[in-house]
């Protein structure tokens, strides 16, 4: 089942192929060869029978070029795009010249299917032994140790490079169209990535760049064959008259023999040469009244978007200007002499449309709303240049578009309102009205506050935050410490409980002073202060051998207290503090 | 003589709350010099807000004085960014003008960069950033004091401090177009934008009416200009205003 779906479709897809009418080119290059070169005739062929070479119904006639193989090199290129499949089939014809000098390549006519098409006769120039550059050798092979040594060819490449414009004087306003090129020899190649290049000042002038992709060429100098990079082109305009230099190009490129990844590459300084051009004034002699420093070659049309309309309608004119040349004098058209019969609205930014990377379009659309009915008639506008090529100012021809206008509905005062489009075409119709009711605070405006306000509020809110990490972060540190190190401290910790017990009163007094005395020792055997008893501290003092007097101490300041607070008043309250602090004062020297 | 004198004084006594109504009443008549003439004594009183600047391009406006007319609504824009009345005017006057030059791409990229850019005026902007601010700084100092206060501090502070930090980049940017002073707007209906600053300079080319441009430099009589496609040249001071 999956097969025959397989096959049906194969079939669907061929029969796709085979319904598209086939689109056959031709050509022929290159057009300038030595007589040890070869010309290659290609036949494309888009969405034609398959597997079937072109036949030659009256032969292949190659005049003064032979034919190196009957049999041509194929190719086959099938693509889908967006479900569309497409094929092109590709059959190359070798030929080598037989004489020098400038031969015809005759026309070929070429059978495809079922229709025949023919090629144009193309001219081309044989010039003497052509000397190419010999391609790199690959790495050696092992094996090759074992046979005989050839000597290898020394391999001599070149780079150069060349700044040109066709002619060296033009007219001011005249676009000057100026390529930098790299020439090299075959099997040279230049990195993009450490590849640079300097273009000069084209001071004085308006420059315009060509923005199309680089483009590669074969040239034949001094019977060496070069490929050429068109790296760069402009368009320059001249503003002013005089003899002007252009400084060269510089070019530092990263060139590398190969495409090999490991090629050794190399860094190359090029300098193109210098220009000189001499820009011409434009003649005075029949230079139009309305000549607005246009220069090139221009025509002008207008289409209009409807034929019909009622009063008070409005219509599109679209005007289009045309050609090459200077673009950027091509102004806004001034409608004035429409206005007798049409409301004129202006056509805002102009569209423009590129070519090849240069402008060769600009378009305006106006909105006009004809005043009255009936046959209407349009003139274009006209457009004075200088033309270069016939060295003439001209002027577009005089064109007229017609518009017949049906009666519509006019008010008192002469005032169209009929069926007009608003909000769409007619600017003063969307004018906002005035803001009325109060007139609110006229004072001068204060000045705005700064916003360094703000980065200042950010960084003190950053520092605020740092300090007080710092800060925190050091007291806890500080707990830590004393966390740890308790018998250091433990004596510290007893003035500061005895230093707040001074405040305090009744059984918070008394019971604070013995947890306190407690604590000390506690803290000095890093134990709980809750299992620490009379007794306890005798134990220690005995095992570890101190002096059991201030043990007696402690016992009578303890003995003191209870009967302090057995009998109660206040006044004891002070020297039991100031007996309590030597008794543990006398301990921790003791146990030091 | 003593009409008149009286007539002067009671002129130049109006109050600006009474020159604007007039201004209005003139305006509603279709008598646009009048209303022109009584929002300019608003201005020249040493008032001036972004109403009376809106109205009285409106008024140079339909009195064909296209390039006053920009220029009052640049100026009604800055009292007054983002109000769409002055927005909508200003594109119509704009497109008006007889050069289509494109106007400032600093700020067409900005208006896609910061979509509050024309819908928050400045002094909102400012203390929207300010008390995002102050919050996050809040939040963080909790954060810091109090490790364990909850998630919904850290989400306060995240939104506070990204807030803040976004108000506080538009508040920059609104700023540094509210003070500048070197934009200036063509009044002259056509003049030459000249190579240097004296009369016999070669014309590089001509601007009309209610071109926005970028004053570079100065010199008696003489401005030094560059329009927003990076065209520039000298024009004489008379042929322009600052905004």
């Amino acid at each position: 089942m999956t097969s025959a779906k397989h096959i049906l479709w194969l079939g669907l897809w061929t029969a796709t192929l085979w319904a598209q009418d086939p689109k056959v080119t031709m050509n022929v290059s290159p057009r300038e060869v030595g007589i040890n070169e070869t010309v290659k005739f290609e036949i494309s062929i888009t969405n034609g029978p398959s597997g079937r070479a072109p036949t030659f119904p009256n032969g292949f006639d190659g005049g003064t070029f032979k034919l190196i193989q009957s049999q041509p090199s194929t190719s086959f290129q099938t693509s889908i795009v967006n479900g569309a499949v497409s094929s092109v089939q590709s059959y190359t014809y070798y030929l080598r010249p037989q004489a020098k000098g400038r031969h015809t390549f005759p026309s070929q006519t070429v059978q495809v299917g079922d229709k025949t098409y023919a090629s144009t006769a193309v001219k081309i120039n044989v010039g003497d032994q052509v000397t190419n550059v010999p391609q790199a050798r690959r790495r050696a092979s092992p094996w090759e140790s074992f046979g005989e040594q050839v000597p290898r060819e020394r391999v001599q490449h070149e780079i150069f490079t060349e700044m040109v414009t066709p002619r060296t004087e033009y007219y001011v306003g005249e676009a000057i169209p100026l390529s930098i090129k790299v020439f090299r020899t075959q099997g040279l190649n230049i990195n993009g990535n450490g590849s640079s290049m300097d273009l000069p000042d084209f001071t004085d002038f308006w420059v315009e760049d060509i923005d199309r992709e680089t483009w590669q060429d074969t040239v034949i100098r001094d019977n060496k064959r070069y490929q050429v990079d068109t790296l760069a082109e402009r368009m320059l305009y001249a503003n002013k008259t005089g003899t002007y230099d252009i400084k060269p190009t510089r070019f530092n490129l990263n060139v590398q023999v190969g495409r090999s990844f490991f090629a050794n590459q190399q860094s190359v300084e090029r300098f193109t040469n210098p220009l000189k051009l001499v820009i011409k004034p434009l003649p005075d002699q029949g230079k139009p009244a309305d000549f607005d420093n246009l220069v090139g070659a221009f025509t002008l049309k207008g289409e209009l978007d409807k034929n019909e309309l009622k009063q008070g309608e409005s219509l599109s004119l679209k005007l289009i200007v045309e050609g090459n040349g200077n673009f950027t004098a091509v102004r806004d058209f001034a409608l004035d002499y429409l206005k007798r019969n049409f409301e004129i609205y202006p056509g805002g930014t102009p569209t423009t449309d590129k070519k090849e990377g240069l402008i060769v379009r600009k378009s305006w659309v106006y909105a006009l709303v004809p005043k009255n009915a009936g046959e209407q008639k349009i003139a274009l506008p006209r457009l004075s240049f200088f033309d270069p090529e016939k060295k003439t100012y001209r002027t577009t021809d005089e064109k007229e578009l017609t518009i017949q206008v049906l009666p519509g509905e006019v008010l008192g005062g002469g005032q169209l309102t009929s069926n007009r489009e608003r909000g769409k075409i007619v600017a003063e119709q969307n004018l906002s009205y005035i803001k009325l009711g109060d007139l609110g605070s006229v004072e001068a405006q204060p000045e705005p506050s700064s916003p360094l306000i703000l980065a200042q509020v950010t960084g003190a809110v950053l520092i605020a935050d740092l300090l007080l990490f710092l800060g925190l972060s050091l007291r806890r540190r500080g707990v830590a410490f004393q966390q740890a190190n308790r018998g250091r401290f433990a004596y510290k910790q007893f003035q500061k409980k005895l230093a707040t017990l001074k405040n305090t009163t009744g059984e918070a007094f008394y019971a604070g002073l013995q947890d306190a005395m407690l604590t000390f020792f506690g803290d000095k055997w890093d134990r709980p202060a809750q299992g620490i008893s009379l007794e306890v501290i005798r134990n220690a003092f005995e095992r570890a051998g101190h002096d059991l007097a201030a043990y007696e101490a402690v016992a009578e300041c303890v003995e003191a207290l209870e009967m302090a607070r057995f009998a109660g008043g206040e006044s004891a309250r002070e020297p039991l503090l100031e007996r309590a602090n030597k008794a543990i004062k006398h301990c921790e020297e003791v146990m030091a | 003589m003593t009409l008149a004198l009286w007539l002067c004084f009671m002129w130049n006594s109006a109050t600006p709350t009474e020159r604007w109504q007039q201004g209005n009443e003139a305006y509603q008549q279709e008598q646009w010099t009048q209303a022109v003439n009584h929002y300019e004594a608003i201005l020249s009183a040493g008032g001036g807000n972004g109403k009376v600047h809106f109205n009285l391009g409106n008024a140079y406006f339909k009195n064909e004085n296209l390039g006053k007319a920009i220029l009052h609504y640049y100026r009604a824009q800055r009292y007054l960014p983002g109000d769409p009345d002055i927005n909508n005017n200003l594109e119509i006057a704009n497109q008006t003008r007889v050069d289509p030059i494109i106007e400032n791409e600093d700020e067409a990229f900005l208006e896609h960069i910061n979509f509050i850019w024309q819908r928050l005026p400045y002094p909102v902007v400012f203390w929207s950033g300010l008390v995002a601010l102050l919050l996050a700084g809040a939040a963080s100092m909790l954060i810091i004091a109090r490790p364990h206060s909850g998630k919904w501090v850290g989400y306060v502070l995240v939104v506070t401090a990204l807030s803040g930090l976004f108000l506080m980049g538009t508040a920059f940017l609104q700023h540094r177009q509210l003070v500048r002073e070197d934009f200036a707007v063509i009044l002259a209906e056509e003049v030459a934008v000249l190579a240097g600053p004296q009369t016999r300079e070669q014309v590089n080319f001509e601007l009309h009416e209610g071109i926005r441009c970028l004053i570079l430099d100065e010199t008696p009589g003489w401005y030094r200009i560059r329009l927003a496609n990076g065209h520039n040249g000298w024009v004489p001071q008379s042929a322009l205003e600052r905004i």
